[in-house]
């Protein structure tokens, strides 16, 4: 930055003048990308300019947590997980079958349930269902993460390895009315992946299961 | 002739200001990635790994680049990593980045190293994470950015380097205060028109969903009591970017909002939200709360691990007080 004169100030002072101006022109491009773009029309295309500048440079002003749906009269209570493995003999295998609502107090955190319930959240995948019920949309990012939990229960050796031809699983959601405390259970998604798919991106086959189908539905229809 | 307005704020802006928040920001930010990545150390390949969820091995099924587009591009890299070992190498030097930035080793080397770390990592698997992941990075930066290795750093009291002036660089403080206010701009204002917020539904909700909720209890009954929470939150988080500003006022809301978080920390699970917060709002108090407690723990830093002071030239050892190193040495006979 150049030798400091008397005051200990650099010597070059445009070096100093442009590190002013690019951390206000940050600042701004913080307070603008905060703005809500879609209550102010006018400063709307400035905020979303704003936003998407910052997030190439991986920086958010900030995140909406604790959204809800709107016009929204329930809420999530649990967002259920199981994975079952067939072999070619008939033999089933849950992989992965906790219990869901989880029972008694939780302080830790188990990662991996973590990753595999915001990764299968059926809110996203349910609508990308196409009729055949081959999931499309393969470049979409929810999709692909949502592949990759049932790629790994076919090939992790933790989980499946190989020793499945089909892992199915199985995802539903329990929420409870604002209303009236009643519980609700949303229909069960059941996608089921072909481990013997190795050469290019699994693509699963999914439906939506009845919610009475005992088979496939996580909970009881009156949850507890 | 005087400045303009803008000049005196930009000047202000600039102008030099008490670190020892930052210092605080410093030791608890990296203690927070430190403890955060630690719990994570039975799952690291599973969530990293080549042959992990989403790992290497799948992306290499797709079509090239296809795999992982929405993901932060610089960092993303760990994508088309095939070798395990390489993960627990970068785990174990972030591991260790985090703690020797929490402690004041090498400071802004081993912030930067995490910050580096941190965001390769956030980029591989970004579902292991809770939103706290995302801001942590540019608050991470900021206190990179102040001098506060010079204060309640373990560097600083091995050399017996002090420095009795905790003020330096203002604009790294004033960027993390304009982040935590655009922060609860974000999240207060997008909420203003959700149901579940305006109906005061809220608390009930986080406490309801078990995905977070730490406690198997069945709050219906209980309700009404927690509507109140709710509407506390509706109205301090969208109003902080503005009253966190204000004289006096502003620490009051702070603390609320610390109380808010807390509360929040012991009945509901969603990552590291509630710490980053906490510890981010320290920008808002009085400098002297923050400042007292670091100052006391400095000079026991300096007096238990700082090297022996030098004998007079002239005449036996000085004896030394009674605690720390010094206590070794005594005067001759």
């Amino acid at each position: 930055m150049g030798e400091p004169d008397a005051t200990g100030r650099s010597a070059r002072p445009w070096l100093r003048r442009t590190g002013r101006m690019l951390v206000l022109a940050y600042a701004a491009l913080l307070v603008l990308g905060a703005w809500p773009s879609e209550r102010t029309p006018v400063l709307g295309p400035l905020s979303r300019f704003a936003w998407d500048t910052l997030a190439r440079m991986s920086v958010r002003p900030g995140m909406a947590i604790f959204q809800h749906e709107s016009e929204s009269n329930r809420v999530l209570v649990a967002h259920c997980l199981r994975v079952v493995g067939h072999a070619s003999e008939g033999r089933e295998t849950r992989l992965w079958s906790p219990t869901c609502p989880p029972r008694g107090p939780v302080f830790g955190t188990d990662y991996q349930d973590v990753v595999m319930q915001r990764a299968t959240r059926a809110a996203r995948i349910a609508p990308l269902l196409p009729e055949d019920g081959r999931l499309p949309r393969m470049m979409d990012p929810h999709v692909q993460r949502f592949v990759a939990i049932g790629d790994w229960f076919c090939r992790s050796p933790e989980a499946g390895a190989g020793r499945y031809d089909r892992v199915e699983l199985t995802q539903q959601q329990l929420w409870r009315s604002t209303e009236d405390g009643r519980y609700l259970a949303g229909p069960p998604l059941v996608c089921a992946f072909d481990c013997g798919v190795t050469h290019r991106a699994p693509r699963p086959r999914c439906r939506l299961a009845s919610g009475d189908d005992p088979a496939h539905a996580l909970f009881p229809p009156v949850a507890p | 002739m005087s400045a303009g307005p803008s000049t005196r704020a930009v000047d202000r802006f600039f102008s030099p200001a008490p670190q020892a928040a930052m210092v605080a920001c410093r030791i608890g930010f990296g203690a927070l990635l430190f403890v955060s990545y630690a719990a994570k150390l039975p799952w690291v390949q599973t969530l990293y790994g080549p042959r992990g969820m989403g790992g290497h091995e799948l992306a290499s099924r797709f079509a090239e680049g296809a795999f992982g587009r929405d993901l932060d591009a610089p960092f993303r890299w760990l994508l088309y990593n095939g070798s395990e070992t390489l993960v627990w190498v970068l785990y174990a030097a972030l591991l260790v980045a985090a703690l020797g930035f929490a402690l004041g080793v090498r400071t802004r080397t081993c912030g930067a190293v995490a910050l580096v770390l941190h965001a390769l990592f956030l980029a591989r698997n970004q579902y292991a994470y809770y939103g706290w992941a995302w801001m942590a990075k540019p608050f991470l930066l900021y206190v990179i950015l102040a001098p506060t290795g010079r204060w309640v750093s373990l560097e600083a009291w091995r050399r017996g380097r002090r420095a009795p002036d905790w003020t330096g660089p203002g604009w790294p403080l004033r960027l993390l205060r304009l982040h935590v206010c655009t922060m609860y701009a974000v999240a207060g204002w997008n909420r203003l028109d959700d149901p579940v917020w305006r109906r005061g539904e809220a608390f009930f909700g986080a406490l309801t969903d078990r995905r977070f909720a730490r406690f198997d209890l069945d709050w219906w009954p209980f309700r009404a009591w927690l509507e109140p929470f709710s509407h506390v939150a509706f109205v301090a988080e969208p109003l902080a970017p503005f009253v966190l500003w204000v004289p006096g006022l502003g620490a009051a809301w702070a603390i609320l909002l610390m109380a808010l978080h807390l509360g929040l920390e012991i009945f509901a699970n969603v990552g590291w939200w509630q710490w980053l917060m906490m510890t981010a709002l320290l920008v808002f108090l009085p400098v002297g709360w923050v400042e007292r407690p670091l100052r006391a723990l400095d000079r026991r830093g300096h007096r238990w691990l700082g090297p022996p002071e030098p004998s007079p030239p002239d005449g036996p050892p000085a004896e030394r007080s009674s605690s720390g190193r010094g206590a070794r040495i005594r005067a001759g006979p």
